[in-house]
């Protein structure tokens, strides 16, 4: 499983780390394809898609320009979030899941099932985790 | 002069911060507060009551009743946190700082108007909750009378006696009224029933959680729990009995009482 997203223990520590890892980055700026590079490239291709999926119908999603629905919850500070529509567990494979299928999850959930690939899927998560 | 006292109060403020930021303090439970700070929190804690108790017009305190009601709810409730006579404090009283008084003493020095008001709306920092959401006022009027007029001088085996039939007690809960739903009593007993430990919530100061979703905007929703149409009856149904509305929710069961929920979901409607 890769790991995208974990838990903020010590905002600090975060930062430090999120320090050193701006210093990789400038270090590996000679090679073009990093993990990081195409980790970044996934949030905003999950920014876009969010967009173009309409989530904002419902959902107001910081940073995305269009999405300021308040039918259902608001996702900023998404990473910050225990639980997934109230009973699943925060966790990668569980939302990538529940943005394709969200009635394999909850089958009374009036979340609709888009038709989201994958892939789509991974980016919107990558986005949404990028929301602290 | 004036210069000398905004240069002092400044350099107390830059103190005060660095103080907050660096860690320095301990907030251990484990220490002990130390004697200066104790004093100060002591006395802050007895006038503020005695300042806002004065006023309450106490009741008749004698009537049997009320003294075998406030026996039990004494014993089921606060006996946890304070002890009782022969009786040792359970693991959160013992760990408490400040330790919750041993309300004997208590009894014989504090006037019940005090003890009332204590009981009703809790302390601040001190791990005394406010028990108003879930004593009536009855109920409330009831502990006090058996502090006042029994508990200090009830011997061990007297007080046992009167808790004897412990597994058949219960200590009452506020009665229904079917008062109109009200959304300013509603925010406040959101704090009672803890909502804000899982939901951020607009209007209420508290931790940064998001175990819960955050509760803004909540008049624009379509759906409770992303599966229940957004209307008050639906609402109050969720309140009292999450679990019957999903029963996969880590969403609890709060004991809500159907006032209650009506006062709650007034309050939620009102989120814009």
């Amino acid at each position: 499983m890769q790991r995208t997203w974990r838990p903020i223990l010590n905002p600090w520590t975060d930062r430090i780390r999120s320090g050193g890892f701006i210093l990789v980055l400038v270090l590996c700026a000679c090679s073009s394809h990093t993990p990081a590079d195409l980790h970044e490239a996934s949030r905003e291709s999950g920014r876009l898609l969010i967009e173009q999926y309409g989530c904002g119908t419902c959902h107001t999603v910081p940073g995305v320009r269009t999405a300021t629905g308040k039918l259902a919850p608001p996702l900023g500070k998404f990473a910050r979030r225990v639980y997934i529509a109230g009973s699943l567990p925060n966790d990668p494979d569980v939302l990538t899941r529940w943005i394709q299928h969200p009635q394999e999850l909850v089958p009374a959930t009036t979340m609709p099932d888009l038709g989201v690939s994958e892939q789509h899927a991974r980016d919107m998560a990558a986005y949404l985790y990028s929301l602290r | 002069m004036l210069t000398g006292a905004l240069a002092l109060a400044a350099l107390a403020a830059i103190v005060g911060v660095v103080l907050l930021y660096s860690g320095a303090y301990n907030v251990a439970a484990s220490l002990q507060h130390s004697r200066p700070v104790y004093w100060v929190l002591d006395t802050g804690m007895r006038h503020s009551v005695r300042r806002h108790s004065s006023g309450i017009v106490v009741p008749d305190l004698t009537d049997p009743e009320l003294l075998r009601t406030g026996a039990q709810c004494f014993h089921l409730t606060c006996a946890k946190c304070h002890g009782a006579p022969g009786i040792a404090r359970e693991d959160i009283g013992r760990g408490l700082l400040p330790l919750p008084n041993d309300l004997t003493q208590t009894a014989r020095d504090w006037p019940p108007e005090q003890i009332y008001w204590v009981t009703r709306h809790g302390i601040r920092m001190a791990g005394m909750p406010a028990w108003e959401a879930r004593f009536s006022d009855r109920d409330l009027w009831a502990v006090v009378a058996f502090l006042e007029n029994e508990l200090p001088r009830l011997s061990v085996r007297e007080y046992r006696e009167r808790i004897r039939d412990v597994s058949e007690m219960s200590c009452p809960r506020p009665m229904d009224e079917s008062a109109r739903p009200d959304a300013a009593r509603g925010r406040e007993l959101m704090r009672e029933y803890a909502c804000h430990g899982c939901h951020r919530i607009p209007g209420i100061v508290g931790p940064d959680v998001y175990v819960g979703p955050p509760l803004e905007g909540f008049a624009h929703r379509a759906v409770i729990a992303g599966v229940l149409p957004n209307t008050r009856d639906n609402l109050i149904r969720w309140l009292r009995d999450p679990q019957s509305v999903s029963a996969m929710t880590v969403m609890p069961d709060l004991d809500v009482t159907a006032q209650h929920a009506a006062d709650m979901a007034s309050y939620l409607e009102s989120l814009d």
